[in-house]
């Protein structure tokens, strides 16, 4: 499921509410190191994109429930990553947590930033995740695995700090 | 910090901002009631914000990667502690999470709170550490220290 709607840019008013979510209701094995988190299986990554025809703030946030299979500890970290940087040259939110399968087996990650994005260009937020080792799953049920933004008109043109 | 123009419309977005870690990070020990900071002997992280009118103020802040260095069990809060109570009374939002270095060593705390502010009033929400004791660090960079806020007329 993916939405978009664009409303009218009044300053401080709404531009965009976005929600696209898991549509494979099963436990799926991420793939050791890093990579971008995937909606069915392997395929269609995680991501929302947004081209804001004024200059705007985009809350982005991430859901994701990720458990550890194996016996012993590592970490991994979820993140939305930003592209290109928004004004303030920042590029994303990383959440790191550590797990082990007879310890905390089960854990989320609920990364959430609010980036300061210019008009007329294109982002991409993604999520992604990255893994110290061992081996991991992510559930892609619509309930566990998720993806927000909501865009909201700045009041005139946003300078960079 | 950045502020934006102010408005008085009710429901509309009169303000955000943000304050965040260095671009380049670095582990930081923290103690018990402590700030969190933008970095080694820098200003804490806080945000600051006289609203104009009567707003609703969402407030955020992220800790990426809080660590247990020792070897025992303990608990650590992140609090966004306002400087004053706002008109429901309320200046503190909490969350915990306990660590041990053998097991859970990195961790991470998501906070956000929504206040009630009032027009004319000066407002600083401070993101706070507090824990039951042992050792903590924490790491600086700004995808792993930050904090937000966004102001809504009411």
């Amino acid at each position: 499921v993916s939405s978009q709607t664009t409303l009218a840019w009044r300053p401080g008013r709404l531009l965009a509410v976005q929600h696209i979510e898991g549509s494979n209701n099963a436990w799926y094995a991420l793939p050791a190191g890093n990579g971008q988190l995937t909606r069915v299986g392997a395929t269609t990554p995680l991501e929302i994109s947004y081209t804001p025809p004024v200059d705007c703030y985009w809350d982005v946030s991430l859901n994701v429930m990720i458990t550890k299979l194996d016996a012993a500890y590592h970490n991994a970290y979820a993140t939305i990553d930003l592209s290109p940087v928004d004004l303030h040259g920042d590029s994303g939110v990383w959440q790191i947590a550590i797990q082990h399968n007879s310890v905390d087996w089960a854990w989320p990650r609920l990364p959430r930033r609010t980036f300061w994005l210019s008009r007329g260009v294109s982002y991409v937020a993604r999520a992604n995740y990255s893994l110290s080792g061992g081996s991991w799953q992510m559930h892609q049920g619509a309930g566990y695995l998720m993806m927000d933004g909501v865009a909201t008109a700045a009041y005139g043109i946003l300078t960079p700090p | 910090m950045r502020a934006e123009l102010c408005a008085d419309t009710q429901g509309q977005l009169v303000n955000a901002l943000l304050d965040k870690g260095q671009t380049t990070g670095a582990y930081l020990a923290i103690a018990n009631q402590v700030a969190y900071k933008e970095q080694s002997g820098g200003a804490n992280i806080a945000i600051s914000y006289t609203p104009s009118v009567n707003v609703w103020w969402d407030v955020e802040a992220c800790i990426g990667i809080l660590q247990k260095l020792d070897a025992a069990y303990h608990y650590a809060y992140a609090n966004i502690w306002l400087n004053v109570n706002d008109a429901q009374a309320r200046g503190r939002a909490q969350c915990i999470w306990t660590q041990h270095s053998t097991v859970n060593n990195y961790g991470f705390r998501h906070i956000q709170a929504r206040f009630m502010l009032t027009g004319g009033t000066f407002y600083t929400a401070t993101l706070m550490h507090e824990n039951s004791g042992g050792s903590w660090q924490y790491y600086t960079d700004n995808p792993r220290n930050f904090m937000m806020a966004r102001a809504w007329a009411r």
